[in-house]
């Protein structure tokens, strides 16, 4: 379960780095988007988990609920160890912690951007982080001007770069427009599909840069032992 | 009729394990098939049994087969029916559930997840039974998934074994399973 060497970064979720052709792009920016309760929170836990396991150290940024709350909602993970939250292997923290949380006109200006972002940078270098998730960048992307957001996300993709820390942005909702998607190196879609009146949570690749990724609809089951996958029937 | 339980267990001994069989049988036969199947072959070779029901709830078959102390420690069920018949569906965890049997990836994903929670058994999976499913699916997309879990199975070094009733047969859906078994054994 190792990370893999070169270009990809197995991520260690099998189903993923098959579906995405061996992995993301190393220190790359991967948007994960989709409506509420389709189990993007839950697939970028699995991510942390994952490269934890692996002895890759991992964040977590909230950027609505508290650390608190998130620890307390989440389903039995039967696949994860609690010593990789215990001893700071993954680290859970609020947006709130990095910047100055200064609002100008209830707006994030641009400085006080660059502030979240050399703090979040600062953090990862810091503590050798491997993989970082920011769930979600909806509340972010309301308080700043769509320059400021723009502007935000490409910094941040290059620094994270210079890192080589691979992230996932968790964006809420299915615009496919976004400032996230713009700049990702990859985009991931979870969402709901119905079939003669049954629901289904399926997962799309719609993009993932250097790899000839498959294009199909996926069935998505999230379970205690991980995050499963099987192809979307046609019956054709 | 004869003994059904030698001419499973024994054709199930020839063909060994990634081997898609499909037993055809009579109605009366069900659950003397169902203990061979359970009893005489999976607990005999210590094998996990994954028994996939459609055609009859999990509670049921579990309670026949203890009411005939036959061991069930080694046996899961993905159950497709109990939801759909607001049947109880909970307080086992050897038993997990399938909203619909229209919502057939989740019957692959579910078997995945037995298996990922029982890493390192040698198992065999049980299809109960293709005609039940068949009337709640197009042929064509039930093909398909036979495909897929018969490939799923066979791919992981398990017994794949299908069902299916005799008399509730129609002549596509024997095609169709002419298509995904490799072998088609009918219970005499």
């Amino acid at each position: 379960m190792a990370a893999s060497p070169g270009t990809r970064f197995n991520t260690g979720i099998d189903c993923i780095d098959r579906i995405v052709g061996g992995g993301f792009p190393v220190g790359g920016m991967v948007s994960l988007t989709g409506p509420c309760g389709a189990g993007k929170t839950l697939l970028a836990i699995e991510f942390l988990i994952r490269g934890g396991l692996a002895g890759q150290k991992g964040m977590y940024i909230s950027t609505m609920h508290g650390v608190d709350k998130l620890m307390t909602f989440l389903p039995q993970l039967d696949y994860s160890d609690p010593k990789l939250f215990e001893k700071g292997t993954i680290t859970l923290k609020h947006i709130d912690e990095m910047g100055s949380g200064e609002r100008d006109d209830g707006k994030i200006t641009h400085a006080e951007s660059a502030a979240i972002i050399d703090d979040i940078i600062s953090a990862v270098n810091k503590e050798g982080i491997k993989r970082l998730v920011l769930d979600s960048t909806n509340p972010l992307m309301a308080e700043m001007d769509s320059w400021v957001a723009s502007s935000f996300l490409l910094t941040l993709s290059k620094e994270l770069f210079k890192s080589k820390c691979t992230t996932i942005l968790v964006t809420e909702g299915d615009v496919m427009n976004g400032h996230e998607q713009t700049v990702a190196d990859g985009i991931m879609l979870l969402g709901n599909e119905v079939r003669r009146g049954d629901n289904f949570r399926v997962l799309e690749v719609v993009k993932m840069s250097g790899v000839a990724h498959s294009r199909a609809k996926y069935v998505v089951d999230m379970t205690s032992e991980g995050m499963l996958t099987t192809p979307m029937l046609r019956g054709l | 009729m004869e003994d059904i339980a030698p001419q499973i267990t024994n054709r199930l001994e020839e063909l060994g394990p990634a081997v898609s069989v499909n037993f055809s049988l009579g109605i009366e036969g069900y659950f003397d098939t169902l203990t061979a199947l359970i009893d005489r072959f999976c607990n005999a070779k210590k094998l996990m049994c994954i028994y996939i029901s459609v055609n009859v709830p999990s509670s049921t078959i579990m309670s026949a087969l203890e009411s005939l102390e036959i061991s069930t420690a080694k046996v899961r069920f993905v159950d497709c029916i109990s939801f759909a018949t607001m049947e109880n569906t909970g307080g086992d965890d050897r038993t997990v559930y399938v909203e619909s049997p229209t919502m057939l990836e989740y019957i692959v994903l579910k078997m995945e997840y037995l298996l990922r929670k029982n890493k390192g058994e040698q198992f065999m999976v049980v299809l109960d039974s293709v005609n039940s499913l068949a009337a709640h699916n197009e042929v064509r997309m039930l093909y398909e998934f036979m495909q897929v879990l018969m490939a799923s199975v066979k791919s992981r070094g398990g017994y794949p074994v299908i069902l299916s009733i005799e008399e509730q047969m129609k002549p596509e859906l024997r095609e169709m399973l002419m298509l995904v078994s490799d072998q088609m054994v009918t219970l005499k």
